[in-house]
């Protein structure tokens, strides 16, 4: 079995497994991760004795103290992370069986035309190096050879089985709903966009790209990415879609694409793997690569602190603080809307935009979190 | 291909539980419940296409004895079993992605 033409190909006993991990993780997730608050709750009331609790709410900080004292917080968490382990352990025997081939398919690719090695950029920022992002061992951009691509393979159907974990099933294998959640915003609030150039910041392997070179086939379609494996795989895994892409290894910060030189510039759950101060480097760059009338996307994790209580806080940043995504407090806790304004972009839009399903194409941004209905957080604008 | 990868960040043996056993036993079930899985799918495959052919009927599987080849293969099979499974126990710069 494989994902697409060009994916590690599987025995029934990986499926097995990989089915075995991805349903694991979505009762940990749904069924028993909302026991979690329901024993922080025991613990304020018993903390509180007869008395009602104070006002004065706990901080992320006080409850997450707290929960790593309580049992079941220490099981469940324990569960879930052995999960993602075993996950990548899964993985990666489906990869190492077929790396041989792999790093072959894109020799022959490279030599029949040989690819844009990109810029050698200025070393790798601290939010790439510090901890391996998901616990992914060797993160994006480890190379245990020359033309290594494995760190995207590993990415690629980890990131598929992750998805399914949370119930994601739309865009199956191909892990692609971002891909097809920002083509229904720009479908619905830009429908004149014609884009002769498109650029995806961060884009991994590529999966939510190329819904996007899809839309607009006519347009040239760039994507970058820090980690040289990810984008290695990102073009052999195109390639075998048909999917014409240019990728190369660049920094979203600081790229070396020239000002006003793209009429799309996309960024999709790239910035809550980075910095607060990469963030706004990230914006002020899809601005300044913007030509004048052009739209810039940023895409994310749909997690706002603005509409959780503390505790949900606490608990959404759960991947921050133990699956090593380093920057999901400080998206959720940054008003991207404004940041957005202050960069200089003009008629911005954010809020929740709804995976599409062939059953429910609402293309309208919530300004709320839509219950029982997978979505993502969109900010957007133009430059003018 | 060159050693195995070094992991970084949150340390992958830091435990959860107050007794850093439980994290290990924890993730020994994991693995189990995968094996499980695994073999589930495999033998409802067998069984079902065993069954549809018309090659077998229940009693026949159940009288099966295997050759010595059979054996040693089951054996070989066992023996990773029991080495995914206690794979938990490696220390924290032995982490199962590095085997």
């Amino acid at each position: 079995m494989k994902f697409h033409p060009e994916s590690p190909a599987l025995i029934p006993d990986d499926v097995s497994r990989l089915k075995f991990i991805a349903d694991l993780k979505r009762h940990l997730y749904f069924e028993l991760g909302p026991r979690n608050r329901d024993d922080y709750q025991r613990h304020a009331a018993e903390a509180a004795g007869p008395q009602p609790p104070a006002a004065a709410a706990a901080t992320r900080e006080e409850i997450r103290r707290v929960m790593e004292g309580r049992p079941f917080f220490q099981l469940w968490s324990s569960l879930v992370r052995a999960a993602q382990d075993r996950m990548w352990e899964y993985v990666a025997r489906v990869v190492d069986r077929d790396i041989a081939r792999l790093n072959s398919r894109y020799r022959e690719l490279q030599l029949a035309a040989p690819d844009d090695p990109g810029t050698d950029v200025d070393g790798l920022p601290d939010y790439v190096t510090r901890a391996d992002v998901h616990r992914m061992p060797g993160g994006y951009h480890v190379e245990r050879e020359a033309d290594d691509l494995r760190a995207g393979a590993l990415y690629d159907l980890g990131g598929a089985v992750y998805q399914l974990g949370l119930g994601n099933v739309s865009g199956a294998m191909l892990n692609d709903t971002r891909g097809q959640t920002l083509v229904a915003h720009l479908r619905h609030y830009y429908p004149w966009l014609k884009p002769g150039r498109i650029l995806d910041m961060g884009c991994s392997v590529g999966h939510n790209t190329v819904p996007i070179h899809r839309a607009f086939p006519d347009a040239q379609c760039h994507a970058i990415d820090i980690g040289a494996p990810m984008v290695r795989y990102a073009r052999l895994r195109a390639a075998g879609l048909g999917a014409d892409i240019s990728f190369n290894r660049q920094n979203a910060e600081c790229t070396t694409f020239e000002d006003r030189s793209f009429d799309l510039v996309v960024s999709q759950i790239l910035l809550h793997e980075t910095s607060p101060q990469a963030t706004r480097r990230i914006f002020a760059e899809s601005l300044r690569l913007l030509r004048q009338g052009g739209v810039a996307v940023h895409l994310e994790v749909p997690v706002r602190y603005e509409h959780c209580d503390v505790y949900e806080q606490f608990f959404r940043s759960w991947e921050q603080y133990y699956n090593n995504e380093p920057n999901i407090e400080g998206v959720a806790s940054t008003d991207l809307h404004a940041l957005a304004q202050q960069t200089g972009f003009s008629d911005v839009l954010s809020g929740y935009q709804c995976i599409p399903l062939p059953t429910d194409r609402t293309a309208e941004l919530a300004p709320e979190p839509i219950k029982g209905r997978g979505s993502w957080y969109i900010v957007s604008g133009r430059r003018t | 291909m060159s050693g195995p990868v070094q992991p970084l960040g949150q340390p992958f043996g830091q435990p959860f539980c107050d007794d850093p056993h439980i994290d290990q036993l924890l993730s020994m079930i994991v693995a189990l419940g995968a094996e499980l899985s695994v073999q589930s799918e495999q033998l409802d495959t067998l069984r079902r296409l065993l069954i549809d052919r018309g090659i077998l009927d229940a009693a026949s599987i159940a009288d099966y004895a295997p050759s010595a080849e059979a054996q040693a293969e089951r054996e070989r099979v066992r023996r990773n079993l029991i080495a995914s499974l206690l794979s938990s126990l490696n220390t924290a710069t032995e982490t199962p992605a590095q085997r």
